[in-house]
């Protein structure tokens, strides 16, 4: 069986960027890597569409972005030890690596629905039409969902990261 | 920890940038993953449009999948095997865990994997697996320096893992127990996909990468490549795997072929992959559906094919241990809820629950398979099924 013109070198030129979407998507390694091959393998038998009509690479990111949910939906209750947030503790000193862990850590506590709305939203910049096109889901509901994933995110967080309003009143 | 008043979304953007920066790259084998995994589904769509045809013309006789199913559930495993099941405590200072292997004497080797940031650990219980398990080693993960601790192998001598660092390089590391000092024996650059170690007494079996499989002392020397090994992976020692080396591959005419490294004798499975993923052994080959269920087992000569019905399997190995014990999830959870493992027995067609997962709604399920042992998080605490001692 040929490959597709094209397939291949799209593989070899996007795996590194789609990787680190699916990392920061998946928030671990394995399912990252998962993501990623579940997704180019459709985007393979799709492909001579997609190149022909579309944007091959923004059909691999929504593609990941609605497996990382579904697959979620379907293993809620299976998964691998590694994908279960690590007890919390906060690390002496005050350095922005360490505000940045406790952000990560928090993330691994936001539902997948709403990461991903914060994934789309703040690591690929997307508005909210768009999100609202790759999710499948209304314009109203990725604000709702970014409300409620940045809620989650700092009831995890170590007090001093707040919004600016909120910092007014700690 | 950050100025004053910052909005965590703006924190939020330097994080996700951070980890991305940090992520460990893709395979080195991806682009033939992915070719590979697109050609068997492809191929599964024909097989089962040509099924369905066979059907609809009255060709049921063409189908040849059994429709055998393995008796219900017999006994509980603590009536067939009383001293194969033990419990380990819930946690280690907090921690949840993983149990690796057991050695002989009845010590345990766990880890504690961390979620990108934190410290990674391998601990060993004493025998009577009460109190807090002794430090092995450990791996502080950063942001800026991520380690994912992998695979872990011991038998009554050594230790040995791996660990993923930063830009795809793979280090292989060993202890003796009775040295207890880590050695780094190899550094792989080109590990492939289904990477994996196995101890073999005092050696360290290692791959696939692109020159085959290799070899290296557990107490450190030189790496040497099993010959004729590219393109094959462990997968139970001394049983090498090849999947079908066309690429992209044809499983009409290539089949899995399993090789002893250590006799030379081959066999090509009498299999056709058809499902969502799939294993062989020298004994049988497994194949899941699409959706974790729908398992079905076949002996590698292609007689006794099984389905297994009201099971299903997400998150542990497909080739089972012993060559006959597959353990498995059932289908429907238990009357208060929990899942109900159990184990299958290839070979007799019996099914035994082993136990159930003590989690609440939306917990997750712990289960590992590593070694010929099952561990998962029981109501009392982290059970361990010694799958060497299951009869």
């Amino acid at each position: 069986m040929s490959e597709p013109d094209g397939f291949e070198d799209f593989v070899s030129r996007r795996a590194d960027a789609l990787t680190r979407y699916g990392f920061v998507l998946a928030g671990n390694p394995h399912d990252a890597a998962d993501l990623v091959q579940e997704s180019l393998i459709r985007l393979r038998g799709a492909w001579h569409r997609v190149e022909r009509r579309d944007d091959p690479e923004a059909y691999v990111r929504t593609t990941m972005a609605r497996l990382h949910i579904s697959w979620w939906r379907k293993r809620r209750r299976e998964r691998l030890t590694d994908a279960v947030p690590e007890r919390w503790h906060t690390d002496p000193g005050i350095t922005r690596a360490e505000n940045d862990v406790g952000v990560w850590k928090a993330l691994a506590h936001v539902p997948p629905r709403q990461r991903a709305v914060l994934v789309l939203r703040y690591y690929e910049g997307l508005g909210d039409d768009t999100i609202a096109e790759r999710l499948r889901i209304s314009r109203g509901t990725v604000r709702s969902q970014a409300l409620r994933g940045l809620a989650a995110l700092r009831e995890h967080l170590h007090p001093e990261i707040r919004t600016p309003e909120e910092s007014r009143h700690v | 920890m950050s100025e004053p008043g910052r909005d965590v979304s703006d924190v939020l953007i330097d994080t996700l940038n951070r980890a991305a920066a940090g992520a460990p790259p893709p395979p080195a084998d991806l682009y033939r993953s992915v070719t590979a995994g697109y050609t068997r589904r492809r191929r599964a769509g024909v097989v089962a449009a040509a099924t369905v045809l066979a059907l609809l013309v009255g060709l049921a006789g063409l189908v040849t999948v059994t429709r055998e199913e393995p008796a219900p559930v017999a006994r509980v495993v603590e009536e067939l095997s009383a001293d194969a099941v033990r419990t380990l405590p819930r946690t280690i200072e907090g921690r949840r865990y993983l149990v690796d292997a057991v050695l002989s004497d009845g010590r345990v080797v766990v880890q504690t994997p961390v979620h990108t940031i934190g410290r990674a650990e391998i601990r060993l219980f004493d025998a009577d697996g009460r109190g807090t398990p002794r430090l092995v080693v450990g791996y502080e993960s950063t942001f800026a320096e991520p380690v994912y601790l992998q695979v872990v192998r011991a038998n009554d001598e050594w230790l040995t893992w791996y660990v993923n660092r930063p830009r795809g390089t793979v280090e292989i590391w060993t202890l003796r127990w009775d040295e207890n000092r880590p050695r780094r024996v190899a550094e792989v650059r080109d590990a492939l996909g289904e990477f994996s170690l196995t101890l073999v007494d005092d050696r360290v079996v290692y791959g696939p990468t692109k020159e085959g499989v290799l070899s290296v002392p557990a107490r450190g020397g030189t790496s040497t490549v099993l010959p004729g090994t590219a393109g094959h992976y462990t997968v139970l020692w001394p049983w090498l795997v090849t999947n079908p080396g066309s690429d992209p591959p044809n499983y009409t005419r290539d089949r899995p072929t399993l090789r002893n490294v250590e006799t030379g004798e081959t066999l090509t499975a009498v299999f056709t992959p058809t499902g969502w993923r799939d294993a062989c052994g020298p004994v049988w080959c497994v194949g899941q559906g699409w959706d974790g269920a729908h398992l079905t087992a076949v002996r590698v000569d292609g007689s006794d094919p099984t389905v297994l019905t009201g099971l299903r399997t997400d998150v542990v190995a497909l080739t089972p241990v012993r060559n006959r014990y597959l353990p498995l999830i059932r289908t429907e959870p238990a009357p208060d809820g929990s899942q109900q493992l159990a184990v299958a027995d290839l070979g007799s067609g019996r099914v035994v629950d082993v136990g159930r997962v003590a989690n609440d709604p939306g917990e997750l399920v712990l289960t590992t398979v590593n070694d010929g042992v099952f561990s998962w998080s029981g109501a009392d605490g982290m059970k361990v099924l010694d799958l060497r001692r299951f009869d």
